[in-house]
């Protein structure tokens, strides 16, 4: 288990990290969201042992990973700023990697580099972005740690890369375990993939849910009620966001799918219908409850 | 399907506690030179060319000249019916020493290129193995491996050392065979072995600064201007030190300067020093240079560890900043632009008056300042961003040099209590020349005779410091004396403090320097200049000169035994007499090399040996050690005039000066003595120089030989005049 313990990491006058505080579960996908300049890349550097935190503390297994090579053995971080020796080739990254990860599988990498389509002997300066970062992920799905840190990794992948290594993440996290942190600023990328979500802004974790939690417990009403009455009439729904347009109501209520239908089903409605809300529109109006601007948060407006 | 293991298999049970021994250190270093084959290609084509090739080059000249002048010589020979098979047997011996020589000196170093090799290697492999700090991508790379940061800086060093290390070998390695190729024998091994060990120290110190200057730094362009620092800093500092002491009116730079120790804070200075050990007579298996070689090992290894521990601690987030370590920010701006401003008032110290000097002082403190500032962030707008901090040194840099140009701590006015003083000695710079003994200034040889050409080396160059280091005037009242004549100095001395505009250099009266050491109780020395006037001089002397510990260092006869006379000249002041006595026989042309006052300038031999038995020297001895001893200040007499020329207002003409009473047309444009002169050489440095020259004979040149010092015979020598007038060498007046 990964804990951040009031974690704090300052560059000169800047705090990247002001206290932050966070457990990652073994054995789900932790997605990691926030504006570009949050502190994402920081956490991961703190949790990758590159950063040493300023105060607090950063474990894997309750032992604080900066200079513990036993734990750094544990884990794969994938950079946003990915590092190929010059004039290297994936077969070369692999044996390098292979003297650090003592469980590097060669057969596996080149199997994986044979399903990307990458070819093991081209030299990796000749490859596009998305490449790269597809041979991060298969060297770091090879060296068989139990997390890997991604930075960013996602973005620049097309859909059905992005969908392979999904695919891949969610093998081995069955097989073995598997425990990714993935950063990202696009909630949209995430939002198929994460377990468990955190936001940070400004160097501080806003927010921090499993999604299935924040999926399953919030929903949003489309309706059009049968005679005049107001959202806040209705009987047994936690409201929390009421718009109106002409007589359409839109309403965003917490509460489990069946009480909430129970409820619709209850009033005279001319119509209703319950609609998935999106893990954006669910940091919203999480957010907006909390009291931040989230547009400003999630879209930097 | 996918090969995959299960999370037991891979943790073994534990997945917390997997082995971090895992990662090989060898592994990193073959990696780390798998990586950086090309710098390792580079290195070994600079060696090759370095070592075998310069070798090949330099024995195939040499064996083409000697076949050359074989052939050349023989056929001269052989048309003269004369035997060659001797000729030529002593020619390609000689070459052969040659050859030999030169392989030495290609493997050992000295004749190569090392001197330039070894800092561009040090720069070469501290950027191949460090520069990783400097890049984002390649410190999230190699910082979140599973490598202790210590563990992964040893890994990169070795790697450095070892480029150097293959190439250095492989270059020496086939050396060999080129060496042998060409027949030569008797190759230093073992000594240049050590050379090249040396130069791997050397390689070594200026390595471990680069990566220093890398570690503290987080761009590349702040790094290469750290390399700088690091080692002009030192010198910088010597220069600043030496130029301002010399504002003090009674400073003395003498022997070995405290501040030369400076020179040692610089890396590429080891690198220099060890080069002209190397190529001194000494070599690396002098005294010097084994210790030197212990020295730098030992400093290699300190800086070393230091690297490793500032590795340790330097945070991963520094690359990308000027400075890796914040809290070295404000010291270094203030120490570097005020050294960088007090370089700057040099040009001020050119210039007429010290306004100039705290001008440059102060715009080249606020120069400096700026400079760094934009350095620092990388900014050109953030030039005056500490305008205080700029302030404030230039106020430092005001008081630095306030201290020295105003003098507010008494440096000129200080004179030692005789209390204070285990002994004193004094020395005189200008105003004896013409009235005094000349003593040579290789005094004390140090004596060495494995090699011809390595006979001696000269322990003085000047005899100002032979004086002042045999010189221990301890008797109370002659300390007193020279304290008085220190006293009257430092007045001179005292009050506004630029030499240039003393009060005294416009007087009329003509000043000397009088060098003073002050030998005090605790053992520290310390040495003053004083300027004073010829009658203050005349004044003060008198009390000095009769103090026997005076004499004794100033006249160094007095301490030679009869046995220790080799032979004795003289020169004549009247080339008539000269001829006289040499028509007698009583004198023969000197085996003495180039008298001191040589009346003719294209030839030698003024200078005659005295042909006598060794019971006149020693009576000659006596006798002019007694005139010595007996003499007063005011013995003295000018026996040495020089011609001269300069601009004649009345004539409006460039002319020859000199005294008129002594002027003979046929001396110009020469100098001439007015006084008869003594020569010696002792008997021990003859035995020597018969030994050296002996075995150079062979090239067919003849050698005179170096007198030591010259006496010339006073009135007041009575002793000996009257002797060598009894004995005829001298005519009766």
């Amino acid at each position: 288990m990964i804990e951040a313990v009031s974690l704090t990491k300052r560059f000169d006058d800047i705090v990247a990290l002001d206290h932050v505080d966070a457990s990652i579960r073994e054995g789900q996908v932790f997605g990691l969201i926030g504006t570009n300049g949050a502190g994402k890349s920081t956490f991961l550097r703190c949790l990758s042992g590159i950063y040493k935190p300023d105060e607090g503390q950063i474990m894997i297994d309750g032992s604080e990973v900066y200079e513990h090579t036993a734990l750094k053995s544990r884990f794969f971080f994938i950079s946003d700023e990915q590092y190929f020796f010059p004039g290297a080739t994936p077969l070369d990254m692999a044996s390098s990697y292979g003297t650090y990860y003592r469980y590097f599988d060669r057969e596996r990498f080149r199997k994986l580099l044979k399903e990307f389509g990458l070819e093991e002997r081209r030299k990796i300066s000749t490859f596009s972005k998305g490449m790269k970062k597809q041979l991060s992920v298969i060297l770091a799905l090879s060296a068989y740690t139990d997390y890997i840190f991604c930075d960013e990794t996602f973005d620049g992948l097309d859909p059905v890369m992005r969908q392979a290594v999904k695919s891949l993440f969610a093998h081995d996290m069955d097989e073995r375990g598997l425990t990714p942190v993935i950063a990202s600023h696009n909630l949209r990328e995430l939002e198929d993939m994460c377990d468990h979500v955190g936001l940070l802004h400004k160097g501080g974790i806003l927010l921090s849910r499993d999604l299935d939690d924040l999926k399953l417990g919030i929903h949003k009403i489309q309706c059009v009620f049968a005679s005049e009455r107001e959202p806040e009439q209705l009987e047994g729904l936690d409201i929390i966001k009421c718009e109106r347009r002409g007589r359409l109501r839109t309403i965003i209520v917490r509460g489990d799918e069946d009480s909430v239908r129970a409820v619709m089903e209850r009033e005279d409605m001319v119509f209703y219908e319950l609609i998935p809300l999106s893990l954006e529109e669910i940091f919203i109006t999480e957010t907006e409850v909390a009291g931040y601007d989230v547009k400003k948060i999630i879209l930097g407006e | 399907m996918l090969s995959m293991k299960t999370v037991n298999d891979m943790k073994g049970g534990d997945g917390n506690r997997q082995n971090p021994g895992a990662v090989s250190f060898f592994g990193m270093i073959r990696e780390d030179l798998h990586y950086n084959i090309g710098t390792l290609l580079l290195g070994l084509l600079v060696m090759v060319f370095n070592y075998p090739i310069n070798l090949a080059l330099q024995l195939s000249d040499l064996r083409t000249r000697m076949e050359n002048a074989i052939a050349m010589t023989s056929s001269e020979i052989a048309s003269a019916d004369g035997p060659t098979s001797v000729f030529v047997a002593e020619k390609t011996r000689d070459y052969a020493l040659r050859m030999t020589d030169a392989a030495n000196r290609v493997l050992d170093g000295t004749g190569g290129l090392m001197a330039i090799i070894v800092p561009v290697a040090a720069v070469l492999c501290a950027r191949c193995m460090f520069s990783y700090l400097m890049n984002r991508s390649t410190v999230d790379f190699y910082l979140s491996q599973p490598v202790s940061r210590t563990r992964r800086f040893f890994a990169n060093y070795l790697s450095g050392i070892l480029i150097m290390l293959i190439c250095l070998m492989t270059g020496y390695v086939l050396t060999l065979p080129v060496a042998f190729s060409y027949g030569v024998s008797g190759i230093n091994i073992a000594g240049s072995l050590v050379a090249s060990a040396g130069y791997m120290l050397t390689f070594l110190i200026l390595y471990a600064s680069v990566i220093l200057a890398v570690l503290i730094c987080g761009r590349i362009f702040a790094a290469v201007a750290a390399v700088i620092v690091i080692n002009s800093i030192g010198f910088s500092i010597y220069a600043i030190g030496m130029v301002y002491l010399n504002f003090f009116d009674t400073y003395l730079e003498y022997g070995s300067n405290a501040l030369e120790k400076l020179y040692y804070t610089s890396p590429i200075y080891y690198l220099v020093r060890y080069c002209e050990i190397l190529s001194g007579k000494s070599g690396v298996f002098g005294a010097e240079g084994l210790r030197f070689i212990l020295g730098m090992a030992v400093l290699s290894v300190a800086l070393t560890l230091f690297a490793a521990l500032l590795h340790r601690i330097r945070p991963a987030e520094a690359c990308g900043r000027t400075l890796a370590f914040g809290p070295t920010k404000l010291p270094l701006r203030i120490i570097l632009s005020i050294i960088g401003g007090l370089l700057l008032s040099f040009l001020g110290c050119s210039q007429s008056g010290v306004f100039w000097v705290f001008f440059f002082g102060i715009a080249g403190v606020i120069i400096a300042h700026a400079i760094i500032e934009i350095v620092f962030n990388m900014d050109v707008r953030m030039l005056f961003s500490h305008r205080i901090e700029a302030g404030l040194c230039a106020l430092a840099a005001v008081g630095f040099i306030c201290i020295f140009v105003f003098d507010p701590l008494g440096y000129d006015s200080y004179v030692p209590k005789a209390s204070e003083l285990s002994s004193t000695a004094l020395d005189f710079s200008g105003y004896f020349d013409t009235r005094d003994a000349i003593l040579r200034a290789d005094h004390e040889y140090e004596y060495r005779v494995e090699k011809p050409e390595e006979i001696y080396t000269e322990a003085y160059w000047d005899s100002d410091p032979f004086v002042m280091d045999r010189m221990a005037i301890t008797e109370e009242k002659y300390v007193e004396a020279v304290l008085r004549l220190a006293s009257c100095g430092a007045e001179n001395a005292s009050g506004y403090n630029l030499r240039y505009y003393s009060e005294h250099s416009q007087q009329d009266e003509e000043t000397y320097y009088v060098d003073v050491a002050y030998r005090m109780s605790s053992g520290r020395v310390r040495y003053r200049r004083y300027e004073l006037t010829d009658s203050q001089i005349r004044q003060y002397m008198p009390d000095i000169f009769l103090s026997m510990e005076y004499k004794e260092a100033m006249y160094p006869i007095l301490e030679l035994s009869e046995d220790e006379i080799g032979i004795f000249g003289l020169e004549y002041a009247d080339a008539k007499e000269a001829e006289a006595k040499e028509e007698e026989g009583r004198i023969s042309e000197s085996i003495m090399t180039e008298p001191y006052a040589s009346r003719d300038w294209e030839s030698y031999g003024y200078v005659y040996d005295i042909n006598d038995d060794e019971q006149f020297e020693k009576e000659l001895l006596s006798a002019l050690k007694a005139d010595i001893r007996d003499m007063t200040f005011e013995d003295y007499e000018t026996w040495y005039y020089t011609v001269d020329e300069g601009y004649n207002e009345e004539t409006g003409r460039v002319e020859t000066f000199s005294d008129s009473e002594h002027f003979r047309k046929g001396d110009l444009p020469g100098n001439y003595i007015t006084k008869d002169i003594l020569y010696y050489i002792p008997k021990s440095e003859l035995e020597l120089m018969e030994l050296r020259y002996g075995q150079d004979a062979g090239y067919g040149f003849s050698y005179t030989y170096d007198y030591r010092d010259l006496y010339p015979l006073f009135d007041s020598y009575t002793n000996t005049k009257e002797l060598l007038t009894e004995y005829g060498y001298l005519a009766e007046n």
